[in-house]
């Protein structure tokens, strides 16, 4: 982190050097060459200091710059405790969660800082948002120890393929909060298509697919289900049906979804979202209120990868060799409600409660690399 | 002024490269990034599949509809106020011109907090109000707008009331003219130039508003600046976004011609700059000339239209920053303190925030008065006159253009200014060097020859000269334009949201982060940020306006 200061010299001291005029016409001409002369002396040094900040630290011999190794994730992402110590004593180095935003803009943000970047270690790529990171070289590559923590399956293949781990698994699923169904006498639906039933007017709440990682990804299992052509009309009828787009998942999960006291009990959010309510509700709640609609199921793996140009690229390959650890894949179930790709025991909390759909809704990442930005952008214009 | 166009020598050339350096490298080079990069295209950036053409279309009519509804209700509701300001003295009428007059001083987006707080979905008007981002929120973004801009019809109509002619109208209500006849066909006639001016102006800054219709509105009113914003930072279409903002560029251009073409040679001299002081000033006048109607006390029902007014300010004006203040009032000293320290959840720290803020606004303020007075020299010389022409180009120049032309002269170039302090600096100074010229170019000029003069026939030497005649006569003046300048960088959110690190943020773009989500935590953090923002550039803008009045009445 270089943080440039700019010291301003001392304008005054320097007004004697000037030569005096005698002639009192002109003499006016002179006053304030003093300051004229701090004024460019200030501006050269600040385009100096400009200049020289801009690729000082290039040329110089690798070695981990000091401090906390920074995080690059999205809001919602939980650092458990527990695995933040596990970290430090381990590595003698902290770690700091940078938190930009929901993926999509916390990607976004990267390609636009690309090599020189906001942190050392990104994580929260997605499956929808992988090729836009890896266009736009983010990543530096993985030794082959760290890429091989990841279970043959979930490994990928192609350009950069080595500079990315997959660190969990999610699906993305409409979530119900069935008391509130219960309480209306209404039935839960069960299918996408139920959504845009006026019966279920102004029930769901997505997020903005343009920026928001679940959001995208709900999006593009509704292209899966209803083809390239039908999905247009989908989300015409579900506009007309009042559905609300929250600008993130936080803000649609944590604030507009009647579990969490908003006014909309239908809401775009992940098909482990229940267990987290038994885990938050501290003892109060022994089995979730929300049901998951399966059929609205799109899988969703998430990455992590240096960043090119970090300062501290030792300290951050640990960091990702780390977040393929039992040490941290153990805590992703509760503390941020997905699934570790690793071998590790799932807690009972979640393999009671938290839904897999066996044939989750996917789009082929190349068919998703080639149109997502055509289809955010008429999906935006549907949505407006 | 008059030995000054004798012998212009080359420290008056040099007295200007300040503000040369600073325009060149803070707007014209981001500006030229950008034409580069709209010609040749980013590595990284995707071509959105949405014509460029089509954007633009669809980005200019939301603007138009947007910027016209923004400016019509400004006018409406402004004029009832700058008529009874203008007409009469009643008790509190100070007060009730510097309550129009803060919200303009204040960043946008604390602007778009304080509505937030008003008619967001846990303010008082939250169950009447449209939610931010929805169809409706263009009401909101209007309400923000009047707020913001109200002075500008209260100054600028306000001013032509004040000036207009008594005769002129006794003439037509001897010759038989009705009421509606001498409205229609002596005042109308009269206001017309500064209702265009206002208009122009108003339409102007709500065309260009970034921060409010980021909080309020959404991509779904989006301007071209929020359309930059978006291109550059969430659709990554990076080439679209410099055209975008290309186009913006243009557009103020022809805009701002408009404005000056209606204000006449006074706005030329620069007396009638664009600057966020002089709506505070303006109105403030001096004894009426002759012929004109002086305010006076209202009389019988005209207490009723004092009564209005007062009403409509207390709505539009001060409402939502009522509202602002008590979220502040409403966080308990033990969390305020937590966040001061250690910040949220993925949330930096307040304290080192704050500590931030004020240190690039420092740097600024000294950068932005350097460059001023070099410049005031030169315009007091009769020189300058094309730097003083281009330092009003930042005020209508997207923010979001500089700032992503900034990370464009490292995507594109071989000059990577992203995340270093010194290109915080240098753009913001950029940005706030209208404002600071826009106070001191006037003091510098303003500085009497004669005095000097007498001074050096007595013997006084340079140094002295200075020191004892024209710095104690400046200082008030120059130190006003220091103070308005920090209070710009300080609240500088269209480009510090592209040039500021994310692990290192100024309270603009913290409240930015935090009010573009809803969720209602980062929501009530963000406001509390925003209101601790305000109470900073309240703080400097009121210091630099008694500072520039100061320097008036010492003159």
């Amino acid at each position: 982190m270089t943080e440039n200061t700019t010291t301003a010299p001392a304008v005054r001291r320097s007004v004697g050097r000037w030569p005096r005029r005698s002639q009192p016409g002109t003499n006016a001409g002179t006053r304030g060459r003093g300051l004229i002369a701090g004024a460019v002396t200030l501006t050269l040094t600040l385009v100096a200091a400009a200049c020289g900040g801009g690729d000082g630290s290039g040329d110089e011999a690798r070695g981990d710059a000091s401090g906390a190794v920074e995080l690059v994730t999205y809001d919602a992402f939980v650092l458990d405790d527990g695995a933040a110590e596990a970290f430090s004593t381990r590595h003698d180095r902290e770690v700091e969660v940078l938190a930009q935003g929901d993926a999509g803009s916390v990607t976004s943000r990267a390609v636009l800082a690309a090599g020189n970047p906001e942190g050392d270690v990104l994580f929260g790529v997605d499956t929808t948002l992988l090729t836009r990171a890896l266009d736009a070289n983010l990543f530096e590559p993985l030794p082959q120890e760290v890429l091989e923590l990841v279970p043959d399956r979930l490994r990928l293949e192609g350009p950069g393929a080595d500079s990315v781990v997959a660190v969990d698994t999610g699906q993305v699923c409409v979530n119900a909060d069935e008391a509130w169904f219960q309480g209306e006498g209404l039935e839960v639906p069960t299918s996408l298509e139920q959504l845009s039933d006026p019966a279920y007017r102004g029930l769901l709440v997505v997020q903005n697919a343009a920026a928001s990682s679940p959001g995208l990804a709900f999006l593009l299992g509704t292209i899966d289900h209803f083809g390239e052509d039908a999905w247009q009309d989908y989300w015409k009828a579900l506009v007309a049906n009042d559905v609300r787009i929250a600008a993130d998942w936080s803000d649609a999960y944590e604030a507009a979804y009647t579990v969490s006291g908003g006014d909309r009990p239908l809401v775009v959010s992940y098909g482990s979202s229940p267990p987290a309510e038994v885990v938050y509700s501290e003892g109060e709640r022994t089995e979730p209120q929300s049901t998951v609609i399966e059929a609205t199921c799109v899988e969703q793996v998430e990455y992590a990868g240096v960043l090119a140009g970090t300062e501290r690229p030792e300290a951050a390959r640990d960091l990702v060799a780390f977040l393929l650890s039992d040490d941290y894949q153990r805590t992703i179930p509760l503390a941020n409600f997905v699934y570790p790709v690793t071998d590790v025991e799932l807690p009972e909390v979640f393999v009671d409660f938290a839904v897999k759909a066996e044939d989750p809704l996917s789009l082929d990442a190349e068919e998703v690399a080639a149109n997502r930005d055509r289809w955010t952008e008429e999906w935006r214009a549907i949505t407006g | 002024m008059m030995s000054g166009r004798r012998r212009p020598g080359w420290s008056l050339a040099a007295s200007q490269v300040p503000a040369w350096l600073l325009l060149g490298l803070g707007v014209l080079v981001p500006l030229a990034t950008l034409v580069w990069a709209a010609r040749s295209g980013v590595p990284g950036s995707i071509e959105s599949t949405v014509p460029v053409t089509e954007r633009l279309a669809r980005t200019v009519g939301t603007t138009l509809v947007q910027a016209g509804a923004s400016t019509l209700a400004t006018l409406v509701v402004g004029f009832p106020v700058a008529w009874v300001l203008a007409r009469f003295h009643f008790p509190g009428k100070g007060l009730v011109r510097a309550v129009v007059a803060m919200p303009f001083v204040l960043p946008s987006v604390v602007v778009g907090a304080a509505v937030l707080a008003l008619a967001g979905p846990s303010g008082p008007l939250g169950s009447v109000a449209p939610r931010p981002g929805s169809a409706e929120s263009l009401a909101l973004v209007v309400l923000a707008h009047v707020a913001y801009e109200l002075i500008i019809v209260v100054a600028v109509v306000g001013a032509r009331l004040e000036s207009m002619p008594q005769h002129l109208d006794e003439a037509a209500r001897t010759l038989g003219a009705g009421g509606w006849r001498r409205a229609t066909g002596v005042a109308l006639p009269q206001l017309a130039p500064a209702f265009a001016r206002a208009a122009a102006l108003v339409f102007l800054l709500t065309a260009g508003s970034l921060g409010v219709v980021l909080v309020l509105g959404g991509p779904r009113w989006a301007t071209l600046d929020l359309e930059v914003w978006y291109l550059g930072t969430q659709l990554l279409d990076l080439r679209g976004a410099a055209l975008l903002a290309l186009v913006q560029a243009g557009f103020v251009v022809v805009v701002a011609g408009v404005w000056l073409g209606t204000s006449g040679g006074a706005a030329r001299r620069g007396s009638g700059r664009v600057t966020r002081s002089a709506p505070l000033s303006a109105g403030r006048a001096g004894a009426p000339a002759s012929g004109l109607r002086p305010p006076r006390r209202p009389r019988g029902a005209e207490w009723w239209w004092v009564a209005g007014a007062v009403a409509v300010v207390s709505a539009f004006s001060a409402a939502p920053f009522v509202a602002l203040g008590t979220r502040l009032g409403s966080v308990s000293p033990g969390r305020f303190a937590e966040l001061w320290v250690e910040g949220d959840r993925g949330v930096a720290p307040l304290g080192p925030a704050v500590a931030r803020s004020l240190g690039y606004a420092t740097a600024v303020a000294l950068v932005c008065t350097a460059a001023a007075v070099g410049l005031g020299l030169a315009v007091r010389r009769g020189r300058g006159a094309v730097a003083s022409g281009l330092v009003a180009l930042p005020v209508g120049v997207s923010a979001a253009a500089i700032g992503l032309g900034v990370v464009l002269m490292a995507l594109v170039g071989p000059v990577d200014l992203r995340g270093s302090g010194v290109a915080v600096v240098l753009v913001q100074a950029a940005m706030a060097l209208p404002f600071a010229a826009g106070v001191i170019v006037p003091v510098m000029l303003a500085l009497p020859d004669s005095l000097e003069e007498a001074a050096a026939m007595l013997g006084a030497g340079w140094g002295q000269r200075w020191r004892r005649v024209l710095w104690p006569l400046a200082a008030v003046g120059v130190a006003g334009g220091a103070a308005l300048a920090a209070a710009v960088a300080l609240g500088e959110f269209g480009a510090s949201t592209f040039i500021v690190r994310g692990d290192a943020p100024t309270l603009p773009t913290l409240v930015g982060r935090l009010l573009a989500r809803q969720a209602p935590e980062a929501v009530s953090l963000g406001t509390l940020v925003a209101a601790l923002l305000g109470v900073l550039c309240a703080v400097l803008v009121v210091g630099a306006d008694r500072l520039a009045e100061r320097s008036r009445l010492d003159r």
